[in-house]
Formats: C-alpha cells, sequence, structure tokens
C-alpha cells in the first residue's frame, strides 16, 4: 500500500463526507487531517510487524482523550477510523489489511467503552 | 501547589534560574531523588497539560529546552579519573524524547562512569562506529514512541554482536507501559525507571546480579488515567 496515496484518500473521503470540516478548520485542518492520518498509519503498522494491537488500540483511546479535550467529539475519531476500513476494503486483501481492520474494529471498541465511562 | 507544580511553571516561563533555585530548595534530595520526584513529575504536568488543552506546543518545547538546561547544569564537571566502566546512551533512529536518557547519563558519571551521550535519533550505523571503536562496556537505548519500536530489535541484536559484549540496557517511557522482552535480545536488561536504574548500578557495582528483572509485571495502564 501507497501510505501517501491512501493517507490522501482517507482525508478526500473525510472531507466529502462532511463539507462542513472545510468551513470550519480551513485549508489548514486538513493539512493536520492528512498528518493525523500518517500517525494512525504509521500505529497500524506498527502493531502489525510487532504482532500486538494494544500498539493501536492505546494509541486510539490516548488520542481520542487529547482531541477530546481540544473540543473535538469521539465520534470524529470514530468516524476517520471508519473511513480508514472501508478504504482497506478496496484495497488487495492481504494479512496486513486484515490485521489493519481488526486493530481498527478493536480500537472502535475500545473508544466507545471509553466514552461510555466518560473517559473521554 | 507541590514543588513539582512550582518547578513547572518555572519551566513552562522558561526560566532556569528560578527553575534552578526551585531544585536547589531541596538540598535534602539526591540526585536521584531531584530527576525522580522534581524534575520527571514536572515534565509529565507539563505533558497533562498540553494533553488537556492548557498550554501549546511553544510552551511545551520551551519547558523541555529549560529541563535540559537545568539537567546539564546538574551534571556539569568532570568526573575525577572515572573507573566505574565505560557507557553509551543514545536513543533509536527518530526518536525524539531525550530527557529520561540524559537523566540515565548522569547517573552513570555520577557513580564513576566515563559516558558517551549522544542524545536524540541516533541511526543504528553510527552507533555500531563508536561502539566499535569506543567499546563500551554498556550499551543504554531509549525509546518512548511506539513506531520507533520495530527498530528496536536490529539496535540489541547488532550491539549484542560486537565481540567486547557490553552489556545492553533498555529504557524510556516504553518500558514501563509494555512487555518489551519480545523485541530484545536475550540479555538486555530492561530498567523500567530511575529506581531500576541506581538498583542496576549499585548491583553492578558490588558484581551482583546483571540480567536486570526475568518478569513483567505491568503498571496500571496510564491510559486509563
Amino acid at each position: 500500500m501507497n501510505a501517501e496515496q491512501f493517507v490522501d484518500r482517507v482525508t478526500d473521503e473525510i472531507y466529502a463526507r462532511d463539507p462542513a470540516l472545510l468551513e470550519r478548520f480551513g485549508e489548514q485542518g486538513k493539512v493536520k487531517c492528512r498528518e493525523d492520518n500518517h500517525h494512525h498509519l504509521r500505529h497500524l503498522r506498527t502493531a502489525y510487524e510487532l504482532n500486538n494491537a494494544a500498539f493501536f488500540t492505546d494509541y486510539a483511546v490516548w488520542l481520542g482523550g487529547i482531541l477530546t479535550r481540544h473540543g473535538m467529539n469521539t465520534r470524529h475519531l470514530l468516524d476517520n477510523f471508519q473511513i480508514i476500513e472501508d478504504l482497506l476494503e478496496q484495497e488487495p486483501e492481504d494479512l496486513e489489511t486484515v490485521r489493519y481492520r481488526e486493530y481498527l474494529a478493536k480500537a472502535c471498541v475500545r473508544l466507545k467503552e471509553e466514552s461510555e465511562k466518560g473517559g473521554i | 501547589m507541590e514543588p513539582f507544580e512550582a518547578l513547572a511553571s518555572c519551566l513552562l516561563e522558561g526560566d532556569a534560574d528560578q527553575a534552578w533555585a526551585c531544585v536547589q530548595r531541596h538540598p535534602e534530595l539526591s540526585r536521584r531523588a531531584v530527576y525522580q520526584d522534581l524534575l520527571t513529575p514536572a515534565m509529565q504536568h507539563v505533558g497533562h497539560l498540553w494533553e488537556t488543552n492548557q498550554i501549546t506546543v511553544a510552551d511545551e518545547h520551551l519547558a523541555t529546552a529549560t529541563c535540559d538546561f537545568i539537567l546539564s547544569k546538574f551534571a556539569f564537571g568532570r568526573n575525577e579519573k572515572p573507573s566505574a566502566g565505560r557507557a553509551m546512551f543514545l536513543c533509536l533512529d527518530g526518536e525524539q524524547h531525550y530527557l529520561g536518557l540524559k537523566m540515565v547519563d548522569s547517573l552513570f558519571r555520577e557513580q564513576g562512569w566515563e559516558t558517551k551521550y549522544f542524545g536524540p535519533s541516533l541511526p543504528l550505523e553510527f552507533a555500531l562506529q563508536t561502539a566499535e571503536s569506543w567499546k563500551p562496556d554498556v550499551i543504554g537505548l531509549s525509546v518512548s514512541i511506539v513506531y520507533h519500536l520495530p527498530k528496536l530489535k536490529e539496535y540489541a541484536e547488532a550491539f549484542a554482536a560486537l565481540p567486547n559484549k557490553p552489556v545492553i540496557l533498555l529504557g524510556g517511557r516504553l518500558a514501563g507501559l509494555y512487555d518489551l522482552r519480545s523485541y530484545i535480545t536475550e540479555h538486555t536488561v530492561i530498567l523500567r525507571d530511575l529506581p531500576e536504574t541506581e538498583e542496576w548500578l549499585a548491583d553492578h557495582e558490588t558484581g551482583g546480579l546483571k540480567n536486570g528483572r526475568t518478569e513483567f509485571a505491568p503498571p496500571p495502564s496510564v491510559f486509563e488515567n
């Protein structure tokens, strides 16, 4: 998978699904969104290479906490992860993409649990 | 206000004189205790303030730079005839979090070690060049960000293969959070914090255990706090 191209596709999809984001955060928001998604992919790759889902799920919960305290909603992160999952479905299926989707699903469960507990 | 919070305020102001005065108010503390009980919680507090949107990235960088200065001031001065051994300390390639490593370097120097401290992000090839020519007894590695972990094994294996067989120590934020034993060589010693480092140094001095912990008891996840 070409990370640059994949992140561009994820970013385009995020802004296509919610055009109000561009009005709210401007072009700079898009740049940040792209950076965030590179971070997501780096953590997914690390979890895969080290065969440990916790490296991604812990990161997701930590990030969810930070985003919430910076005025975002957990929903933004959940939607972002969902879009990555959706676009991964369109990639040729191999062990790496299968694992990525597993980690994303686990992270979403953790985020929802933490959100319900009021942790994030 | 706790002492570490007062210190954090000075660090965030970039006021090295006041920060130094804060530290000097506790002459009863050992160097390790200053690092463990003042500077570390102060910087953790700075991290918390950033995470909770109370300070900016620029504030955090100013605090880091000021803390770095305080650490340098603490460790400044030539060790008279260092005799305990040679140790080199480095962060994995890409890793920018070096303050803990600098504290460890300082503790080694205090105990009479001759050291080389490389700060953040040292690519393996350059670390190996120095290790091959300088032949340290100890090589200390630090890793704090998860996506630098895949390189850890490569570093640990390369250093373990050196002809003079240095002891390899591993620390950094991740060493206290995860069981990293699968990503290192059998003889790498994991030091999860400064007290464990101090313990290792004391054991080494008395010729005791050098192989560190054999079991991993994970602390409560910080992510749940």
